[in-house]
């Protein structure tokens, strides 16, 4: 099932499509691009590539146990459900750009939603 | 059973096994995450030509040095491999030639330590130790060109080094040199690139070493300099960088002083912006997709200035940049 989205969405070429999109428009919010201005950029977009691939339904290595701790010291400087939906809109946003068929992203929303709870701690 | 050659350890593998299983599996502990070739925490280093398809999405500096992912990497036969902080050994070098350029910053000649194994890109940096303190500075030239290794050294508040160097190294003084380390270097690939270096006070050494590489090169693209700094004093190349203008119809130079301007002559020259040097590039450039970039100095104007770009349009991978932290250990 998730090979199968990974493959309609068009795959590591599709994660590579959506990455500088997505991390410029959070980085261009400023309600979130604090918890993403890292001094090690090419890092970062590195990590997006992981997230992107991820929501995708593609290979991953992402556990909820990972999820939940690299997010922990965001949630200690007060990351919470706003700024949690304010990305989820970027990543919406970045699809539709992409002119991702709906079916396929609401495949792709649905698997960032089910994330909200171990990346904000709860 | 073929083998790995890691630093010291001989480690065997099966062929089909990645060199970072075989490396976990001997309980050498490297560093990883992803095991997918995305992350790239698990970067080695090698000469062997086994290691070009690990090479997928790292920065072409990187490869150029022989950087690869050890978890997309599936010798077939012998290898020998690198930690990336592969320069562990300390070398002897002593100060040829000192030059007080400004009313802070002196210009520095080291030999070149006679080893083979030994290359100093210009861009790089080493590190230099006296009387145990260690402290990292860009080389502006090309060593294995000039056989001398060129440092610009600003005295910074407290920095017990630079004042050394500043106020009493003399020609003759010798001092432990490590490295070289750091990605901001010129690649032959590049020659049709057009260049875009932007730095702040002595930020200019490796820019400097970078464009003189590119010029000795016959590099066929533009290369514009944008170099930023308070006062006249700090623009310590300027006369030099002049001459360059007029030598090569490719080179553009934009000194810009940010700091008020007192003295007459920074008013008369024409050159001369006024502002922060990071506002006046982005005010010049037009565009951003196929330029490469290289960022040096103040670490506030390096990472404001690599995500404009990268807001601009610019690829990451494109953007090569060296803050220059500092540390007071006051």
């Amino acid at each position: 099932m998730s090979d199968s989205l990974f493959e309609s969405i068009g795959g590591e070429a599709a994660v590579n499509a959506a990455v500088d999109l997505f991390y410029r428009k959070v980085l261009m919010d400023d309600t979130i691009s604090h918890f993403f201005e890292s001094t090690d950029m090419d890092a970062q977009r590195n990590k997006q590539k992981s997230f992107l691939t991820f929501a995708f339904g593609g290979p991953n290595n992402y556990s909820g146990k990972s999820l939940r701790d690299a997010h922990t010291p965001l949630v200690n400087n007060g990351l919470n459900e706003a700024h949690f939906m304010a990305v989820a809109g970027h990543l919406q946003s970045t699809l539709d750009e992409l002119g991702v068929p709906k079916e396929l992203s609401a495949q792709v929303m649905a698997i960032a939603a089910g994330t909200i709870d171990d990346v904000l701690n709860r | 059973m073929p083998k790995i050659f890691f630093n010291k350890q001989v480690i065997p593998f099966k062929v089909g096994q990645s060199v970072l299983d075989a490396m976990i599996e001997f309980d050498c502990h490297p560093a990883y995450s992803c095991k997918k070739g995305v992350c790239q925490t698990c970067l080695l280093k090698s000469d062997d030509n086994q290691v070009t398809s690990a090479q997928k999405d790292v920065k072409e500096s990187l490869i150029a040095q022989g950087y690869f992912l050890a978890c997309q990497c599936y010798p077939k036969e012998d290898i020998k491999v690198n930690t990336t902080d592969n320069s562990e050994l300390e070398i002897d070098t002593t100060i040829i030639s000192k030059t007080h350029i400004s009313s802070d910053i002196v210009i520095l000649k080291l030999s070149l330590p006679d080893d083979k194994n030994l290359i100093i890109k210009p861009g790089q940096f080493i590190n230099l130790t006296h009387q145990d303190l260690i402290r990292s500075y860009s080389v502006a030239n090309n060593p294995q060109k000039d056989n001398c290794v060129e440092l610009h050294i600003q005295k910074v508040p407290n920095g017990k080094l630079s004042n050394w160097f500043y106020n009493h190294a003399k020609i003759d003084d010798t001092l432990k040199l490590k490295g070289p380390f750091g990605s901001c270097i010129y690649l032959d690939n590049d020659l049709n690139n057009d260049l875009i270096l932007i730095g702040t006070g002595t930020g200019l050494a490796p820019l400097i070493g970078i464009i003189k590489q590119a010029l000795t090169n016959n590099h066929q693209g533009k290369i514009t300099l944008f170099h930023g700094s308070r006062y006249l004093d700090g623009l310590y190349l300027h006369q030099d960088l002049k001459k360059i203008t007029l030598a090569h119809d490719n080179f553009m130079y934009y000194p810009c002083l940010s700091g008020a301007v007192e003295d007459k002559v920074s008013l008369q020259d024409k050159n001369i912006s006024q502002g922060r040097v990071n506002k006046i590039a982005l005010s010049k450039l037009t565009q951003f997709n196929s330029d490469k970039f290289y960022l040096c100095g103040h670490p506030d104007m390096v990472k404001n200035m690599k995500k404009m770009l990268y807001l601009s349009g610019a690829d990451l991978n494109n953007i090569n940049a060296d803050p220059f932290e500092y540390t007071d250990y006051t």
